[in-house]
């Protein structure tokens, strides 16, 4: 399930990226609060991501397929450490795969985290996993929610793939064959997956309990110091003011698909008076047209356009919302009842 | 050496004296996002533009005097993945795309080369960055990234306790193979209770190691390496020459420009 940079796009490895970040953020502020004073959590931790990292490495070949995969492991970690924990974990590993083995790229990295960890981790393991062992702990039950769990994680994961791939648009294999492949071979994957989990966990419960008994209790997350805005607010004037820079030229979906379609606009509907003068106001309004500043439309001039567009854009959505977040301060705080 | 091993092999390459290692990790890295991003801002028909990005491995490896043959094995086993693909394009791709001088081949010819070319690069890109700088640089990287420190922390104890994991592994395989000579391989019976086995015995140790380390005052954070680069003037203008190569590449030859 490990993607290579050559098969995505820069918006969709840059945006998978800012969602990886985004929730790696939130589990350090989750784990930092878990392991502080908890010396036992650090071994634990360095242990079981190495171990999956090993894990990783074996292939098994997937019966009747003539293919082979391996487990993805963030179901073991997520038992072991807690969905944030074992998300860093998993961060850790794919780094290491990505830089030493070429196993994922660099720019598939936020993508690669995401499809194999957060599904699995956020997603798959509360609803299912804690759900079944909730209230009963019994050898059935471990295999069960096991099996289950890895089912799920891997299909959303493996779906997300075949989503990522598409959007980027760099191999042409058609859609629903790749997912058809994808989901059928995961299903698989996700068995086998689910039945070794099952083994170690039951393994450990029997042997070790303690191991599994160390694991961090859930805490209620510190506020973030600092706030959020500015990594957000960094991000955004990257992607609008350098990031745009590298966006492709070619028509996007909609349009793509209307010219595809052969969709035109009837022109008796559109030069109506209404329509007219809504063009003049648009005309009027829009002071960069087509994201240029309007005489200069080729090379450095293009270029610089979209720059200035990308970072007027960011600062008037600032603005707007700012207004927007003010208004609704001022009248919650008229309707808030005086003591 | 099996999987795990070459993480070594390839971190026992990078203790060079070049000049290109005077330039600090962090700025290594940066340049190293900066090209994988440019390279694959291209379309999915570009050939002949991604030919002078090639120009970054190349220089990397040989200023760096990093292992080809080490660097080359592991590309040959990522290779597989890029030939699937490749095979698709030609399968699924098949509209003639035409070429200089009246000939045409299929739009998935193009494509499939495109793929293998931008995998070429950026693997190589990635892999003699690792064999220039190795684990240390690449944890100085992150912290000059100002990556949080907790993360950084995991995966320097991921990257630790894997020694401990095959050593581990090492003693148990050859206890097994000790009790059952002439059988080749383990038993599948006892797959399941090696496994977990395995994972105890390494937890137990590891668990020791990290109490002799607090027993002689040392606290999880100082597992990480402590190895400190400053950007400097040379990080900040390796950053811009390769900045402005980037650019000057990606505005001359623009699709539909002149190559």
């Amino acid at each position: 399930m490990h993607m290579a940079d050559a098969f995505l796009s820069p918006a969709v490895g840059g945006g998978m990226w800012a969602l990886a970040a985004a929730a790696g953020g939130v589990s350090i502020r989750k784990s930092q609060n878990l392991t502080e004073g908890s010396g036992r959590i650090i071994p634990l931790t360095g242990v079981s991501a190495a171990f999956v990292f090993a894990a990783q490495m074996i292939n098994f070949t997937i019966p009747g397929t003539g293919s082979s995969g391996h487990i993805a492991g963030a179901l073991f970690l997520t038992i072991l450490l807690g969905p944030s924990l074992s998300f860093l974990a998993m961060g850790a590993i794919l780094l290491i795969q990505a830089l030493f083995f070429a196993d994922g790229g660099i720019l598939a990295y936020g993508a690669n985290v995401m499809n194999m960890a957060f599904f699995t981790n956020f997603i798959a393991y509360p609803l299912v996993y804690r759900g079944i062992t909730k209230h009963r702990k019994s050898r059935r039950a471990i295999f069960a929610a096991s099996v289950l769990t890895a089912v799920l994680g891997l299909q959303f994961g493996a779906f997300a793939v075949v989503l990522e791939t598409a959007l980027s648009g760099r191999v042409s294999l058609p859609f629903g064959t790749f997912l058809a492949l994808m989901q059928s071979i995961h299903l698989a994957i996700g068995v086998i997956e689910g039945l070794i989990t099952a083994v170690l966990v039951s393994y450990l419960s029997q042997h070790a309990p303690d191991i599994l008994e160390s694991r961090p209790v859930r805490e209620p997350a510190p506020p973030p110091k600092g706030g959020i805005l500015a990594p957000i607010g960094i991000g955004a004037l990257l992607c609008g003011g350098i990031f745009s820079l590298f966006a492709s030229g070619l028509p996007d979906g909609l349009e793509w698909s209307i010219d595809r379609a052969e969709l035109r606009l009837d022109p008796e509907r559109v030069s109506g008076k209404f329509h007219q003068l809504l063009e003049g106001i648009q005309e009027k309004l829009s002071f960069l047209p087509d994201y240029s500043l309007g005489t200069d439309q080729t090379g450095a001039g293009q270029n610089l356009g979209t720059v200035v567009s990308g970072l007027t854009g960011i600062l008037l959505t600032a603005a707007v919302l700012t207004i927007i977040l003010l208004a609704v301060k001022a009248r919650s705080g008229k309707k808030a009842p005086s003591k | 050496m099996n999987g795990p091993g070459k993480i070594f092999l390839l971190e026992h390459s990078t203790r060079k004296e070049v000049p290109l290692n005077r330039i600090p990790a962090g700025a290594h890295f940066v340049v190293l996002l900066l090209l994988v991003l440019t390279v694959v801002s291209y379309g999915k028909f570009e050939v002949a533009r991604l030919l002078p990005f090639l120009l970054y491995p190349l220089l990397m490896i040989l200023l760096g005097k990093s292992s080809l043959p080490l660097l080359v094995g592991i590309y040959v086993t990522v290779l597989p993945l890029f030939f699937f693909f490749a095979l698709s394009n030609l399968l699924f791709a098949r509209a003639p795309y035409p070429l200089p001088g009246g000939h045409a081949v299929t739009e998935g010819a193009v494509m499939s080369l495109s793929l293998v070319l931008k995998g070429t690069i950026t693997i190589f890109s990635v892999l003699s960055f690792i064999g220039l700088k190795g684990f240390r640089g690449l944890i100085a990287a992150l912290k000059n990234l100002r990556v949080p420190l907790f993360f950084i922390m995991i995966l320097s104890m991921t990257a630790r306790y894997i020694a401990v994991l095959m050593e581990e592994a090492l003693v148990m395989t050859r206890a097994y193979r000790l009790r059952a000579p002439g059988h080749r391989g383990v038993y599948w019976k006892d797959w399941g209770p090696m496994g977990g086995q395995w994972f105890i015995r390494t937890y137990k140790r590891g668990e020791r190691i990290q109490n002799a380390m607090e027993c002689r005052g040392g606290q999880a954070e100082h597992t990480m390496t402590p190895y400190h680069e400053k950007m400097g003037a040379g990080g900040i203008l390796w950053i811009l020459g390769w900045l402005v190569f980037c650019l000057a590449i990606k505005l001359t030859f623009r699709e539909g420009g002149k190559l």
